[in-house]
């Protein structure tokens, strides 16, 4: 009776002559040294608060101004961030008019907290009659202790209606 | 209280415009403690003064003008935070070191004021990238002509004034 000849699966030259186990655990190897070896992801976060009403101006100066804080914070020093910063008014056809721009700035991170940067002082004369809704909005530049730069941009997450409006510049 | 004496303790709570006006009342106002200091530079390469609650440091070192700063009592000042390059012509670099020390006077007064009524949040230590003896302040970057136009329009003689008073 007719026996057919097994062929083997796989050619003799393709055959593996490595034990499976031990290629997956070189290619296990191979992915802990790519990631250990790596540097860490310079992510910074950017914190751009609400605009609001500044209670300083209005007890102490008697004056009516808006003011907004904002920060930078990364996963490593920094050491110093450019901030390019305006307010926006929210039109009533929720379209968006910039109706001030403040100096460009730079803060320094304070020693016992190097990769945080605060500026708080970005304040705009809000002296026209009736309501307006404003958002900041901010273009910042992060140089880190290692000489990168990372750009980054925020804005406040609730735009905030205040009693006053500022007059476009 | 005079509007000078004021100013050094606002800190933080000091407007743009103030500030300007103040960088403008320095420079007019401390000329002769200027040029002592930029006499001392050109003969040790340092010199120091007090302003506020801050001291600063200034460097010449090859034509370029550095200040560091720190609030009075610190152990260590913040180091290099403005840089000048100067010319070797003696009245453009006498003229340019004065307007310098009158803006990083202005920079640790917003930074480090006196204690006063005012009280100042945890901030980091901020000042404008362009001085204001930089055209650019003035078009915030967009170029020195746009920033001359603009200087030109600006008015603040109110606040000099008062300081001028004081």
């Amino acid at each position: 009776m007719f026996q057919p000849k097994p062929v083997p699966k796989l050619p003799t030259l393709i055959k593996a002559r490595v034990p499976v186990w031990v290629l997956a655990a070189a290619i296990v190897a191979q992915a802990a040294i790519t990631v250990i070896g790596k540097p860490s992801d310079p992510a910074c976060k950017i914190n751009v608060q609400r605009v609001h009403s500044s209670t300083y101006s209005s007890e102490i100066k008697k004056l009516s101004e808006v003011k907004v804080k904002v920060s930078t914070e990364c996963v490593i020093a920094q050491s110093h961030t450019v901030f390019r910063a305006e307010i926006e008014e929210i039109t009533a056809n929720n379209k968006e008019k910039i109706v001030k721009i403040f100096p460009i700035v730079i803060g320094r991170p304070r020693a016992e907290s190097p990769d945080f940067v605060l500026i708080e002082n970005l304040t705009a004369p809000c002296n026209d009659p009736g309501k307006a809704e404003y958002r900041g909005r901010v273009d910042a530049e992060v140089h880190l202790v290692d000489g990168r730069v990372i750009k980054i941009s925020g804005a406040s997450k609730k735009s905030n209606i205040v009693g006053c409006r500022i007059s476009a510049e | 209280m005079s509007a000078y004496e004021e100013f050094l303790t606002l800190g933080q709570h000091l407007h743009d415009r103030e500030r300007i006006a103040l960088y403008q009342f320095l420079v007019e106002s401390q000329k002769a403690r200027y040029l002592e200091n930029a006499c001392e530079l050109e003969n040790t390469g340092t010199a120091s003064v007090q302003v506020a609650d801050g001291e600063i440091q200034y460097v010449l070192k090859k034509g370029s003008l550095t200040y560091s700063a720190r609030r009075k009592g610190d152990s260590t000042f913040n180091e290099n935070l403005r840089q000048i390059n100067l010319t070797d012509i003696p009245y453009l670099r006498k003229k340019r070191m004065l307007r310098f020390f009158a803006q990083s006077e202005v920079d640790v007064i917003w930074n480090f004021p006196l204690p006063g009524n005012f009280p100042q949040e945890a901030s980091s230590y901020t000042i404008n990238l362009y001085p204001y003896f930089d055209l650019r302040y003035f078009s915030n970057g967009k170029g020195r002509l746009l920033g001359l136009l603009k200087k030109l329009q600006m008015n603040n003689s109110e606040i000099l004034e008062k300081l001028r008073v004081s």
